[in-house]
């Protein structure tokens, strides 16, 4: 048996803390090991020997001093107090202060949790209105439902890459002119950001619809975006175009270059 | 006093003629989509729950020739409701289409509330088409063709390139109301009190609005721009209202 196991084996059976089992078993080993045998007695020597220490008592004398010490002291401290806390002025201004404090403090929380309330309040309504758009731009039996869905967008300051990606698919694909007119409006909100102006770029390629296309190109006007005459060139050259397209990609072209 | 009797006589034997030639098609529906791509055609709104097509050809030009004969189109359509228009169910979306390439028969269609009414039409043979009585969301997508719009709430989209668009809107609208027309003219009446978000614009036409609307115009910074295109609320703001006319003009009236 393991040296330490066996001691705290030993040290149980001296207090007899064991159960049968192990009170067996560590009888056993003492017979068996004369080491374990001399290790219980050693220990079986200091444990008595703290046992005595603990029946130790202090002498009168020493008691009477630490009393009289415990006395004094105790006077001194009430004496202190009393000092600090006598005049009722003082009282009350510690009062108030405590209480000032304790408000602060309260309000100081209050106001932080309000402050994170109205945070994950503004969150959680942001969601919400994504969500709202979302589905409603997946309405496919009512156009309008799908234009209110492009309207919420126009009252947003910042979009983020899925509302762009929807107003984008709306734009380029969406059955209803109305509904694609209404998303260009509410991209051209975003202009500022360079990948919604690339998009922008991109889709006066694509575009069949003539509304969207005039839109598109007068937004490109508006945006000084030169990048696009060679587009509004094709667009002029392509017997697809029609004629008010070709007219507005003209006047794009001279205002452009 | 005989020659009274047989003059009324006449008369009727006309009307009854008459009734006879007004023949109707029903389909019993009151929700779903109805695509209708006629060359004209008159909407109405009624409290029923059947869709009723009718004629309202008057003339009824008879092809003597073409007794004991059928429409044969491209399309491989019939006509299927003896108005000379073939309608089609597709699960909830209910399509009338025209046989005859160039002529559109005079149709009448009267259909319930809850019936989404959509009208495209691309080719140049066409007339007007009207839409009357209307509380039913209605969507027109039209190249050539003039859109009436009497008595509607919307919600409204509505887009024609070559024509233009007359519409008077109920007290009670249901927004939005998109219009847009690129060479016609854009006319649009509105109660005195609606309250909305108004987005007008134009091209190289002209916006012209009733005085008792004051537009409070949006501004962008603490710049007022004042071009061709004006976006502002009346009435404090609300529906969302876009007219917009390319080469023709907007107006804006007061619906008396």
């Amino acid at each position: 048996m393991e040296r330490e196991k066996l001691e705290s084996l030993i040290i149980d059976y001296i207090d007899n803390r064991l159960n049968s089992t192990d009170r067996r078993r560590v009888e056993q080993e003492l017979v068996d090991n004369a080491e374990a045998y001399r290790l219980y007695e050693e220990l079986k020597e200091v444990i008595e020997i703290m046992d005595g220490a603990s029946r130790l008592e202090p002498s009168e004398k020493l008691k009477y001093n630490f009393e009289a010490m415990l006395g004094e002291e105790v006077k001194a401290s009430k004496k202190a107090k009393t000092i600090i806390f006598q005049p009722m002025f003082y009282r009350a201004a510690a009062a108030v202060a405590l209480l000032v404090l304790g408000c602060g403090i309260g309000f100081w929380i209050s106001e932080k949790n309000e402050q994170q309330q109205r945070l994950l309040a503004i969150e959680n309504e942001m969601k919400a209105t994504k969500l709202m758009m979302m589905s409603m731009l997946d309405n496919s039996t009512s156009a309008s439902q799908r234009m209110q869905g492009v309207n919420v967008a126009l009252n947003m300051n910042k979009a983020d890459d899925e509302i762009v990606r929807a107003l984008v698919k709306a734009m380029n694909e969406d059955p209803n002119s109305n509904v694609r007119l209404a998303a260009l409006d509410a991209l051209s909100n975003f202009s500022d950001d360079a990948k919604v102006r690339s998009v922008l770029i991109q889709s006066l390629e694509t575009q069949k619809d003539p509304l969207v296309q005039i839109a598109l190109i007068q937004l490109m006007v508006k945006m000084k975006e030169k990048a696009v005459i060679k587009d509004l060139q094709k667009m002029v050259n392509d017997t697809e175009t029609m004629q008010v397209v070709k007219d507005e990609a003209y006047s794009g072209i001279m205002k452009l270059s | 006093m005989k020659k009274k009797l047989t003059i009324i006589i006449v008369i009727l034997a006309f009307c009854s003629e008459f009734e006879l030639l007004a023949q109707e098609f029903k389909i019993s529906k009151n929700s779903g989509r109805l695509e209708i791509h006629l060359g004209r055609v008159t909407v109405e709104g009624h409290n029923g729950n059947e869709i009723i097509f009718s004629s309202t050809n008057n003339r009824h030009e008879k092809d003597k020739r073409a007794e004991g004969l059928r429409t044969v189109t491209s399309l491989g359509l019939e006509d299927n409701t003896g108005l000379g228009v073939n309608v089609t169910t597709k699960g909830d979306v209910i399509e009338v289409l025209q046989l005859k390439k160039t002529t559109s028969p005079d149709i009448k269609i009267l259909v319930p509330k809850g019936v989404i009414v959509s009208y495209q039409h691309e080719s140049q043979y066409g007339s007007t088409a009207r839409f009357i009585n209307l509380p039913n969301e209605i969507e027109i997508s039209a190249q050539y063709n003039n859109v009436e719009l009497k008595n509607v709430t919307g919600p409204i989209t509505a887009k024609t390139i070559y024509g233009s668009v007359d519409a008077v809107l109920e007290s009670v609208i249901k927004d939005p109301i998109s219009i847009v027309s690129i060479y016609g003219h854009v006319d649009v009446s509105l109660p005195e009190t609606t309250k909305a978000n108004l987005k007008l614009s134009t091209s190289y036409g002209e916006i012209l609005v009733a005085p008792e609307f004051k537009i409070d115009i949006d501004k962008q910074g603490s710049m007022v721009s004042y071009s061709d295109k004006v976006s502002g609320k009346i009435n404090g703001g609300g529906l969302n209202i876009d007219l917009s006319a390319n080469y023709g003009k907007v107006y804006l009236r007061r619906k008396i």
